[in-house]
């Protein structure tokens, strides 16, 4: 054994994930405690709906390059996958010594989709870290502005061509230089946005949440060494890509092609669909994911740049090996092929405001149907597709008087899977913690009243295992008329089923049901005009389902028939069950010759596995 | 100094999942503790087993009787509930299945989903609406009213035990038409409980409310029942005095009231703790303090501010399944001497949420559990006494808890010993993530705190908990294992009400505000006052507004300054200019708590009331747990090899808490060891005896405050 040249620290030889396993997971716990400390701050303080109540923020922390570091318990997951781009492109973009450029103090905005951004809604507040003087990372704060601008209220606009009609573009701009507001900065951008109030307080809470997150990070730092808490956010990113890299390596090595196909362009006069595609190739401990086959951008918004893809197929790997922490670890252990220029890796100026409903989902399904053939224990059959909806006007209530913006955006129903029991109603999945606006909020706030607020029987996927149901609304305008717009997918292609699980009912959204002034919606909709009093009916998808429908156990048919999850048409129609309804006996009284005969060739399958994750 | 009123017996007990525990307080001052073991399927048993050990007579002078309960608690978590029948607005059939949609692990793809307490085909939906502003847009005819009831019927025709919830729209602007409801129900099936969601919860967001009234019905039957047995037993034993159950909010309500409003009593047990928690910290003069009620399975951690205990408006039975109610705020970690340690996929160390539970126990119980536990890894640090566990009563075996961490010892590469040490450190870090999040939730910056711990395992985690996260002193009451029951002894006379009042401040509407808050402090008053057993005590009431800026969504509660009732129960009502110094006053304490709470203020933004609260209070008379001799037997004080941290071993000292005396310190390592509980002083650190009995433990160079 030689004798070792003292220039380093001895301690730098061996990681401290060696070293001391316990601090190292200590570290871990306290960067995501930070996160979730913003998070709480976020929720309580902020002014919009769809933050407070619906959840659509997120917070991270990344270090000096952008590469994640820590996210939260609740943040949502299509921002924070994005939000390590949107650091990188900022160092980009600013094309001067970062150091000069993000002071001690700063607090950064930006909403830019094509600077790592997702779409021009989500504002983002960037504020740098110093340890000893040398700026160590970022902390990031994400919100989803109800309106951010443009001659479409709420901004989503599926006519749009470019990026110039989808509101205030927002490249980095200094919000608070060195601890000191600048107030110019925030009424520039509040001048542009519909509701500026609640668009003020919402930005005060970002600028709230990132100046919470780096107090914290100077206090941990205190209490460590800047030296041990450097050194812990570079192994965090190593353990996590260690992690994944093991889990490659026990899958079965080989290509699996999935494709994703969305409705069809909104701007083009085409109905052909447009394809996600995604080739997966395992091979040992590496895995390879190669969206080249993908079409050409659209010409409406439904496409993505490139942070969106990237950000919906790193967290639904996520979903898929939940116990590996969340950082830039999970994005290392992947190849990504992903040429610029297709539609899922738009640029400047191709329109993007409609990717949460197109192309985000349409890859989140790529990776779960990959999976699918991969390791079905750890997917599922196609959750629910998206909606989002802006039903606006003027508010004439006393103490309102204003112009109002009611973004909403539906539940649906998550797909059935190999080793549970049947789905339920749920948020979308890279929505995930995101929350429902309860209808007495929103009545109280906006001038609407819903009708109703419920499962659609027979919307689900049938299955083994089914799917979720899906959830109809339906509102209407009680004080004037106004504006509807909507940006979807999924009124052609119904969530998906797999193992001959069947597919989920479509999305469907209407006008005036039922009346002669009946529109179909659909799901590119930009300022219908609505008239009070006239019904919208929104039906937001259930899942697919998991296996053939027609090997799910009778008994569980039976309960769903009691349940009203299913009609007794349904019953007969996808899964093969004859029963009828005993008025006397308040049930269902199961048909057993009819039901062997419709079933004929296909035994029950076995009994759902009990609890336990996988 | 301990007194009791009228020199009569004052009875407390808390029967937990595990043990029954009772404290009674008699004439002059004496003290009687008991712990038996816990009788689940008859909750009665053991409290009355607890009452005959402790040979206090209950024909003698009884001043009270109060418990703290799960059976509430327990009837929602291992649904054992009633039949339920929820009737709700047509349209809105799904609220309780479609909820709020959210799931506990964000990325979790096989989440199953938590199941309502109500079955889908046990739902009407009732024709008939009401709007935000309470006007009625569709009326609830006669009709109506007798399909509702025939349907009702039809439902729980041969069911056991049924009962109804009712939870409309807007019910908590205008109840009219769940009091409907509840009328003709009443009327035409007299007998079958009914809960309307206007009384049980009459709070915004229509899920929330909805699953709390289910939740009411759901328990009621059970908690009638059991109020009914122990009338029962408590006649036969022609017990004097008042009969109660300690409330979620620290209140009581008195035994036969109880099923009235049973899902009051759902944090009974939880509330004994709390209360007690805060009773020592006041003890002690900490105005800010976090408790720790850490025993086998769990830790429960409440939030003291300015002495006083805080109050959320929602609790999850399981995530997903709310309780919105004014409840003690109490967060539940699943963190306890029972919890199990494991290596994950990524090879590294994980405790919980696992716990060996009771039984089989901690490996060291020999009662087959093999799984290594938190207790095993103390005892292998030498922190726990293996011969003293429980005072004696039960043994531990060491070499069992050895055998166990073994094999997590070989995977990490570490001795037994350090091996032990990580698993301390992991459960700490669990606990301190949790703590964090109590604290900032709240707005509320922990470094400021204290650290009350109790239950069987809390004194021996707690310094290390506060250590890591740079809070001020641990206190530690005396009896840590028996502090539930004490709570019931001691805790307050209290009544909470709310109303929805939405004002804007900025506005002439807000006018009516003061007089509201005027009267709904009147009305807590006049209700405690009929709930009072000696009418001449004094009483308190504080009051509250909730508020937020206009557009925001979350509020914040300001207490208002006005309205401290003096014992002629009388309220001065600001009207007139008065009214808008008020409200002025009350803008300006939003502001500042704002700022406080998120970093910024609007000063140019309106706020808005969301609602107001009252809580009137009839304090308890003060009693000392033990009135301890201060037995100082003289013997050479005893060490014992004690691993302080990983690879390090120390000479701790080894003291019996009952010899300690006040004024007393010992500096650490020390293991202070009790019958109910083990406290650990680590090194660099000192306890001093509190005259309150309490242990006071700080850093050594820090100043002890008395």
């Amino acid at each position: 054994m030689s004798l070792r040249v003292v220039d380093t620290a001895p301690t730098e030889s061996v990681g401290l994930r060696q070293r001391d396993p316990i601090l190292f997971q200590v570290l871990n716990s306290a960067f995501s405690s930070i996160v979730d400390e913003m998070s709480a701050l976020t929720m309580r303080a902020a002014f919009s709906l769809v933050v407070s109540e619906g959840g659509d923020y997120s917070g991270t922390i990344s270090n000096r390059h952008g590469d994640l570091i820590a996210s939260g318990v609740r943040d949502l997951a299509a921002h924070l996958g994005t939000h390590p781009f949107t650091i990188k492109g900022m160092l980009e973009w600013i094309g001067t010594d970062p150091e000069e450029y993000f002071r001690p103090g700063d607090v950064v905005l930006i909403n830019d989709p094509y600077i790592g951004g997702t779409h021009h809604n989500d504002m983002r507040a960037v504020m740098p870290f110093y340890f000893d003087g040398s700026l160590a990372g970022f902390v990031q704060n994400s919100m989803h502005w109800t309106d951010i601008g443009g001659h479409v209220p709420g901004t989503f606009d599926s006519n749009s061509r470019s990026s110039y009609g989808e509101g205030l573009a927002v490249p980095p701009i200094h919000v608070v230089r060195e601890g000191v507001f600048q107030p110019e900065v925030s009424n520039l951008i509040l001048r542009n946005v519909r509701m500026a109030d609640t668009a003020r307080g919402d930005l005060l809470t970002s600028i709230g949440a990132v100046r919470l997150g780096e107090s914290r990070l100077q206090a941990l730092a205190r209490r460590y060494g800047t030296e041990m808490i450097l050194a812990a956010m570079d192994e965090f990113i190593e353990y996590s890509e260690d992690l994944l890299r093991a889990e490659f390596a026990k899958l079965p090595d080989g290509p699996v092609t999935v494709e994703s196909l969305l409705d069809c362009d909104p701007a083009s006069d085409s109905d052909e669909p447009l394809s996600c595609h995604m080739l997966l190739t395992v091979h040992g401990d590496r895995a390879t994911m190669d969206f080249s086959g993908s079409d050409p951008p659209a010409k409406g918004a439904v496409n993505s740049t490139r942070s969106v893809t990237l950000s919906a197929a790193v967290v639904t790997m996520k979903m898929i090996f939940p116990h590996i922490p969340m950082n830039q670890g999970v994005f290392r252990a992947i190849d990504f092929v992903l040429p610029p220029g297709l539609l899922v890796s738009v640029e400047f100026p191709a329109p993007v405001s409609g990717c949460a409903a197109g192309v985000y989902p349409a890859v989140c399904d790529l990776v779960l149907k990959a999976f699918m053939h991969l390791a079905p224990e750890r997917s599922m059959s196609g959750p629910t597709g998206l909606i989002n909806t802006i039903t606006a006007g003027w508010d004439p209530r006393p103490g309102y008087d204003r112009e109002f913006v009611m973004y909403l955006w539906l539940e649906g129903g998550w797909g059935g899977r190999a080793q549970r029991k049947d789905n339920a109603t749920a948020m979308t999945t890279f929505a995930t913690t995101a929350m429902n606006q309860p209808v007495e909020l929103q009545e109280r706030l906006f001038p609407v009243l819903f009708d109703c607020y419920r499962m659609e029987t027979d919307s689900a996927g049938a299955g083994w295992s089914r799917g979720g149901l899906g959830v109809t609304r339906r509102w209407y305008l009680t004080h004037g008329d106004g504006v509807l717009s909507d940006l979807g997918d999924g009124e052609k292609f119904g969530p998906w089923g797999f193992a001959g699980g069947a597919d989920a009912r479509p999305n469907k959204f209407t006008y005036a049901p039922g009346t002669d002034d009946e529109v179909n919606v659909g799901m590119f909709c930009t300022n219908l005009p609505i008239r009070r009093g006239e019904m919208l009916d929104c039906f937001q998808p259930g899942g697919g389902g998991y296996g053939l429908p027609l090997t799910r156990r009778i008994e569980h048919v039976l309960d769903d028939l009691r349940d009203g999850y299913i009609s007794v048409e349904g019953a007969q129609r996808d899964y093969g069950v004859v029963a009828t309804h005993d008025a006397d006996a308040d049930d269902f009284i199961l048909d057993v010759e009819a039901t062997a005969a419709l079933r004929a060739g296909h035994e029950e399958g076995p009994e759902f596995p009990d609890g336990g994750s996988s | 100094m301990s007194r009791s009123p009228n020199g009569a017996w004052r009875i407390g007990v808390d029967t937990g999942g595990t043990f029954t525990d009772l404290v009674a307080v008699g004439p002059g001052g004496e003290v009687r503790l008991q712990k038996v073991a816990s009788t689940p399927a008859e909750p009665a048993r053991a409290t009355f087993d607890a009452l005959k050990r402790s040979q206090v007579d209950p024909r003698g002078e009884v001043d009270s009787f109060i418990m703290g309960t799960t059976i509430a608690t327990n009837a929602l978590i291992q649904r054992r509930g009633a039949p339920t029948v929820l009737i709700t607005t047509a349209g809105f059939e799904d609220v309780l299945y479609i909820q709020r949609i959210d799931r506990q692990g964000l990325y979790d793809l096989q989440w199953v989903k938590a199941e309502p307490y109500v079955p889908r085909d046990r739902v009407v939906g009732v024709n008939e609406r009401i709007l935000a502003d309470g006007s009625v847009r569709t009326a609830l005819t006669g009709g109506e009213l007798d399909r509702v009831v025939d349907e009702v019927r039809r439902i729980t025709a041969g069911d056991q035990e049924p009962a109804v919830a009712v939870s409309l729209l807007f019910s908590y602007v205008n109840p009219a038409h769940e009091q409907e409801l509840a009328a003709a129900l009443q009327e035409a099936l007299g007998g079958l409980p009914v809960s309307i969601s206007s009384e049980v919860a009459p709070i915004w967001r229509e899920y929330e409310r909805s699953n709390t009234t289910a939740m009411d019905a759901y328990v009621k039957p059970i908690v009638a029942n059991f109020a009914g047995d122990l009338l029962r037993e408590l006649d036969a034993l022609e017990m004097g005095g008042w009969h109660g159950l300690l409330r979620s909010n620290g209140g009581h309500v008195a035994i036969p009231d109880a099923p009235a409003k049973p899902v009051e009593i759902v944090l009974s047990g939880l509330a004994a703790g709390m209360i007690a928690g805060a009773h020592f910290a006041r003890a002690v003069d900490s105005a800010k303090a976090v408790t720790l009620d850490m025993g086998g399975t769990s830790a429960d951690v409440g939030v003291i501010v300015d002495g006083e205990l805080q109050f959320s408006g929602l609790f999850e039975v399981e995530f997903g399944l709310p309780l919105a109610l004014p409840i003690l705020d109490v967060t539940t970690i699943g963190a306890g001497g029972g919890s199990i340690a494991s290596i994950d996929s990524g090879g590294l160390l994980k405790v919980g949420p696992e716990s060996a539970g009771a039984e089989p126990g901690p490996a060291c119980y020999g009662l087959g559990g093999e799984s290594p536990t938190v207790t095993d890894a103390n005892v292998v640090m030498g922190r726990l006494n293996p011969g003293y566990f429980l005072g004696g009563r039960m043994n531990l075996d060491a070499e069992r808890a050895r055998s166990a961490i073994d094999p997590v010892a070989d995977r990490l590469g570490l001795t037994p010993e350090d091996t032990a040490e990580a698993i301390v450190s992991v459960s700490i870090e669990n606990m301190d993530g949790a703590m964090r999040l109590v604290t900032v939730d709240r707005g509320l910056d922990y470094r400021e705190f204290d650290l009350v711990a109790y239950g069987g395992a809390g004194p021996l985690h707690a310094t290390e908990i506060a250590r890591r996260m740079g809070m001020n002193r641990v206190i530690v009451p005396p009896n840590p294992g028996l502090v539930s029951a004490y709570g019931t002894v001691i805790a307050d006379q209290r009544v909470d009400r709310r109303i929805t009042l939405v004002r804007r401040l900025d506005h002439g509407e807000s006018e009516d505000l003061p007089g509201a808050l005027s009267r709904l402090a009147d009305e807590t008053v006049a209700e405690l006052r009929s709930q009072l057993r000696r009418p001449e005590v004094p009483v308190d009431v504080t009051t509250y507004v909730a508020c937020r800026y206009l557009g925001q969504n979350y509020e914040q509660e300001i207490r208002t300054e006005f309205g401290h009732v003096d014992r002629s129960f009388e309220l001065a009502v600001p009207i007139g200019p008065e009214a808008a110094d008020f409200v002025a006053r009350l803008a300006d304490g939003y502001h500042t708590t704002h700022k406080a709470a998120y970093g910024y203020e609007m000063r140019d933004q309106p706020i808005q009331s969301v609602y107001l609260g009252a809580t009137a209070l009839s304090e308890a008379p003060e009693v000392l747990i033990r009135p301890y001799a201060g037995r100082g037997d003289g013997t050479a004080p005893v060490t014992r090899r004690v691993l302080a941290a990983a690879g390090q071993w120390v000479d701790a000292l080894i003291a019996n808490r009952d010899t300690l005396e006040v004024g007393e310190t010992l500096d650490g390592p020390a293991v202070i060891e009790e019958a109910d509980s083990t406290t650990w002083v680590p090194p660099g650190f000192r306890a001093t005896v509190h005259e309150s009995q309490c242990l006071i433990i700080a850093r050594s160079d820090a100043e002890a405050r008395p």
